[in-house]
């Protein structure tokens, strides 16, 4: 049995039809759970952080609540970057990788640091040494 | 005399057939693409050495065939009959794999759910071509252009076509350089080719170790006929995001995938002896999988330009080709092809999201398609 027949007998435009409904409905599904599981992490950890300043007076400071935090931190300018990220680059020396750099601003709690680097290649604040070694740009007035 | 004349007639030389001949050509190409021009080394190698240990004639009935089941081969053979060998590389694979880019922007996924398309195409195709539908499923799970998918689906449902499935799959997961581009020059302009993505945002840690166990209840929730290859999938993963099973997850994704890489390649790559691989539904198979695959890339970048209809923040239509699940090929063909346009655009990461999701949708394909056909 060929064609249309064949298709038709085997059940196959179902298959077809229900089998592609099937995965995308699933991975639909899925796309809206996780795009909502941070939002769900905060929403707890929010609601633990609020029990703890119920019980002790003092703020408690959780790592999602700094994340929080550092989205408002999005918007700053590229001299305030310059002056967070200069003490860091000082510490690594004359020259370093990028990588050291992000480790060390992810360590201190620094608002995105790929961004912050990113922002900070683009203006010219880092710039190559070659091999994947970069070197700081700024003068000290920056 | 008698001794060596009897001697002669069982050796190759005396035994060999055409197709015998043909196939360890076969053999040959692939060990030549997998070597010289360095396409999918770790599977065109294990797959040609296998095609060519397969194909040296012999005497039947003293256990040395793959088909013979005394044999050696046989036995290693059994973790592709049984769809143990995929579930093993899925297990490596989860614990290679970082969802990260995935989790920054999960309308991703939906590419590799649209990449899915293409099996559906060929299931229909491959039905119309004549094949009954445990063989049209197997073929067309092709599309998903995952070689561990495609041997497991067929091992359930036709194990008389792994052979064909297998290096048809695999085949045209090595040649993905051939392939995609074309098909993603022609559905995309150039304006769009160029579009640069977006930063993604910090994902935390707790995420990546919450999304394995959310994914495999949804996912095998819906499709429980996948749980063999992303039980492992998900497992391998939590290994590697938990924090507390680092030893575990390096041992997933080292030795243990590349064992079972091993096996695997050189039993399907033996599993194709002549007399048995050189039918007319292996041409058939050939001819359907190279249509799967290229309706699975097309189906990506359709839907990723359907997409930017409706986002504000557009996404590059190229990211639709790496909804397949050949991982990491399809992400790399893309990257490079947006490259190609404006070498300061990096697209890598999140094809790699697609890809992860296509290795997600062509896993639940094949536990949809498991279960219509039980």
């Amino acid at each position: 049995m060929y064609g249309f027949e064949a298709i038709t007998h085997y059940n196959g435009w179902a298959m077809a039809l229900a089998g592609s409904l099937i995965v995308f409905s699933g991975l639909v599904v899925l796309t809206t759970v996780i795009s909502q599981l941070h939002k769900v992490l905060l929403f707890f950890e929010n609601g633990v952080a609020s029990l703890n300043n119920k019980k002790s007076s003092t703020p408690a400071r959780t790592t999602d609540t700094k994340n929080a935090e550092a989205e408002t931190l999005q918007d700053l300018d590229i001299n305030q970057i310059i002056s967070l990220y200069r003490p860091l680059a000082d510490k690594l020396g004359e020259s370093f990788e990028l990588t050291q750099l992000y480790e060390t601003s992810q360590s201190k709690g620094l608002p995105h640091p790929h961004l912050s680097i990113k922002e900070l290649r683009q203006s010219a604040a880092l710039l190559p040494l070659g091999d994947g070694i970069f070197y700081w740009n700024q003068p000290d007035e920056n | 005399m008698d001794l060596l004349i009897q001697f002669l007639t069982n050796t190759g030389y005396y035994l060999a057939d055409y197709r015998n001949i043909i196939m360890l050509f076969v053999g040959g190409l692939f060990l030549y693409l997998g070597t010289a021009k360095g396409y999918e080394p770790l599977l065109l190698i294990p797959i040609g050495f296998g095609v060519l240990v397969g194909n040296v004639p012999f005497f039947k009935g003293f256990g040395l065939g793959i088909y013979e089941s005394n044999s050696v081969l046989h036995y290693l053979y059994f973790g592709v009959t049984t769809g143990l060998y995929p579930s093993i590389v899925f297990l490596g694979l989860g614990a290679m794999t970082d969802f990260s880019a995935l989790l920054a922007r999960p309308v991703l996924m939906l590419l590799g759910a649209a990449a899915q398309m293409g099996i559906f195409f060929t299931l229909i195709s491959a039905l119309a071509l004549g094949f009954l539908p445990k063989e049209a499923a197997s073929i067309a799970i092709i599309g998903g252009a995952d070689g561990p998918t495609s041997i497991f689906l067929t091992a359930k449902l036709a194990p008389h076509l792994i052979g064909p499935i297998a290096i048809a799959a695999y085949s045209y997961m090595a040649l993905i350089p051939v392939i995609q581009p074309p098909i993603m020059r022609l559905l995309t302009t150039r304006k769009e080719r160029l579009i640069r993505m977006s930063d993604l945002r910090e994902v935390s840690k707790k995420e990546k170790i919450i999304f394995p166990a959310v994914g495999i209840l949804l996912c095998c929730f819906l499709a429980p006929a996948s749980i063999p290859l992303l039980g492992t999938f998900f497992f391998g993963n939590f290994l590697k995001e938990c924090g507390r099973t680092e030893r575990l997850a390096q041992t997933a994704r080292t030795s243990i995938i590349d064992i079972a890489t091993i096996f695997l390649g050189f039993t399907v790559g033996a599993s194709t002896q002549g007399d048995v691989f050189l039918t007319p539904k292996s041409v058939g198979i050939f001819c359907l999988g190279a249509v799967a695959f290229s309706i699975a890339t097309a189906s990506g970048l359709i839907f990723a330009k359907i997409l930017n209809l409706f986002l504000k923040d557009k996404i590059n239509p190229l990211l639709g080709a790496s909804g397949v699940s050949a991982v990491p090929g399809s992400a790399r063909e893309v990257h490079l092809v947006g490259q190609r346009e404006d070498p300061t655009n990096f697209l890598l990461m999140h094809a790699m999201a697609c890809n992860s999701s296509g290795v997600i949708g062509s896993a639940i394909c094949a536990g949809i398609l498991w279960s219509f056909m039980v």
